[in-house]
């Protein structure tokens, strides 16, 4: 079956144009002293969104922009970094750059790549140069003794595992320059990249990367940025039976907590699917029985699960069902709200209108008639106006926006005027 | 009958895919945006197939795996994670919570009913 991806680009367009509406308010509300992390997740689940949305429907210029975006989010929601005024200005720029890229899709315009690789290098720089110190600040403040016991393990699986060696192969057909190159410094992040790409070749990358990552990592690097459709990962067989596994014995030292961590990393390298993407977790509840099912005794997901209790799950069950109980039935399907064109909207408003002078007109003709006699004529009338009159409140209604619509726009100029001025203004409300 | 799949994804368009692509194939589908509207929606309908995204607002996909093991039906069905991360952080966390698999995203249409097709058929 074959699914005409271009039908859910409309969607995507006005679903980003709200998630990024969204973000730039968060932002602008921001406390850069103290950051809310409520709103700090919000903002990464903007750009989360807009990532997953742009990589399934083929926007790489936009994947590229949020997956800048979602890392140096990711590690502000984390406690990693700490929030920045730059960073929010430079949150505010990368936002104005997939807005542009939005237009340029939508065929209203193009947005300047130049503009957006530098916003790029500013979210790395940004990322980069605060890695250090984010480092020394999870240790002192943040870690429980199952982190500290986590770090160890992932010390040594990385001493102790060979690397490996993946070819990977797929079509830069329509990518720039900097987004190769972009690229290229990315998995250059994960280990040793050599570019086998023959010089006569445009279209076809080849590559060849020696790293101790993970082939899902390989694939999650490249996913966004290339066409998934082209992309081939294959494990260099001449590595591949240099493997070392992770002996028991060499992780005595370690609490029950790393072991089961060391444990899952384990299986999790031997289960890689065979075509990256998906996977399935064998001995998990319905999972495909041809699988290899031998570590289906390892952390079992009813007791790795224990933090919440069978009685707590039921009772929000319960707690959900009579709310939705208590609601009127609807359909499965039904959603609070549903996206209709402007034109529609604008169609219904003038037929109403047409139908309200009709209205007028009717009412005009039946007033020359006798009250008493034409009883029902005049009681239908007075009738048809409410009815009418209700029908065009409505409608209008339905046409009305928020005066919030016009007034959010504010907080942003106030913000980028006060920033060009170098003056410090607070906008109250 | 055909096969009911619960489909739970925050945004609209990959959600609105999601279910064109699997009503193509013959299934039936209920759709849900968060996992709290999920959870409500797997209480009525006894579903044949869970597939869900994991960032969510409200409640994301690992809360929502976790509680659903919890219920009798849904202690056998198949659930699958759908989600940008592809991390062996996120798959153990994941795994954890009781998913029978996961699904990176991109993918292409082609790719879910193929992930589909081998739990439920």
């Amino acid at each position: 079956m074959s699914t005409d991806l271009e039908q859910f680009y409309e969607i995507f367009f006005e679903e980003s144009s709200e998630l990024l509406a969204d973000m730039e308010t968060c932002l602008l509300r921001l406390d850069v002293n103290s950051p809310d992390l409520e709103d700090l997740n919000a903002i990464f689940r903007a750009a989360h969104s807009i990532k997953g949305g742009a990589g399934t429907f083929g926007f790489t210029d936009m994947t590229e922009m949020t997956h800048m975006l979602e890392s140096l989010l990711d590690k502000l929601r984390k406690g990693e970094l700490e929030v920045r005024s730059e960073m929010v200005d430079a949150f505010l720029k990368a936002g104005d750059v997939i807005k542009a890229q939005l237009a340029g899709h939508r065929g209203e315009g193009q947005a300047d790549p130049t503009v957006a690789a530098a916003v790029c290098e500013e979210l790395k720089r940004l990322s980069d140069e605060t890695q250090a110190p984010a480092k020394e600040l999870t240790n002192p403040a943040t870690n429980t003794e199952t982190v500290q016991v986590e770090a160890e393990v992932e010390v040594s699986t990385i001493d102790d595992s060979s690397k490996l060696t993946y070819s990977i192969e797929f079509s830069g057909s329509g990518m720039s320059d900097a987004t190769l190159e972009n690229l290229f410094a990315n998995l250059k992040q994960l280990g040793s990249l050599e570019n086998l790409t023959p010089a006569n070749v445009i279209d076809l990358c080849k590559l060849k990367i020696t790293t101790d990552k993970s082939e899902e990592d390989i694939w999650e690097t490249l996913a966004f940025v290339v066409d998934p459709a082209t992309l081939k990962i294959v494990v260099d067989t001449l590595n591949k039976n240099e493997t070392i596994a992770i002996e028991p014995e060499e992780m005595d030292s370690v609490s029950i907590d790393a072991k089961s961590i060391v444990d899952e990393d384990e299986f999790l390298m031997t289960d890689m699917p065979p075509a990256p993407g998906y996977g399935f977790f064998p001995g998990a509840p319905a999972a495909p029985k041809d699988i290899d099912d031998s570590e289906s005794s390892l952390n079992s997901p009813q007791q790795q699960s224990a933090s919440i209790s069978k009685n707590e799950a039921q009772a929000t069950l319960n707690k959900s069902s009579s709310k939705a109980n208590a609601a009127a039935p609807a359909p499965a399907s039904e959603t609070s709200s549903i996206r209709v064109s402007i034109e529609k909207v604008d169609q219904m408003i003038n037929l109403v209108g047409e139908l309200v002078i009709t209205q007028a007109m009717l009412a005009q003709t039946a007033s020359q008639f006798d009250p008493v006699v034409f009883e029902k004529l005049h009681s239908g009338m007075n009738q048809l106006e409410r009815n009418t009159r209700d029908l065009q409140e409505s409608v209008m209604s339905i046409r009305m926006m928020p005066i919030s619509f016009v007034f959010s726009r504010y907080p942003r100029v106030v913000r980028d005027l006060a920033s060009k001025l170098n003056k410090r203004v607070d906008l109250v409300k | 009958m055909a096969k009911t799949i619960l489909a739970v994804d925050d945004s609209a368009s990959i959600r609105q895919m999601v279910a064109f692509t699997l009503k193509g194939a013959g299934y039936e589908v209920i759709e849900a945006v968060d996992g709290q509207d999920a959870l409500d929606k797997a209480n009525i309908h006894k579903v044949n197939l869970v597939l869900t995204d994991i960032n969510m607002p409200r409640m994301d996909g690992l809360k929502l795996l976790e509680l659903l093991r919890k219920v009798t039906h849904y202690k056998t069905i198949p659930i699958l994670m759908l989600t940008t991360e592809s991390g062996d952080e996120i798959k153990a966390k994941g795994r954890a919570a009781g998913a029978t698999g996961w699904l990176v995203k991109p993918f292409d249409p082609k790719r879910l009913l193929e992930v589909i097709s081998k739990v439920i058929g």
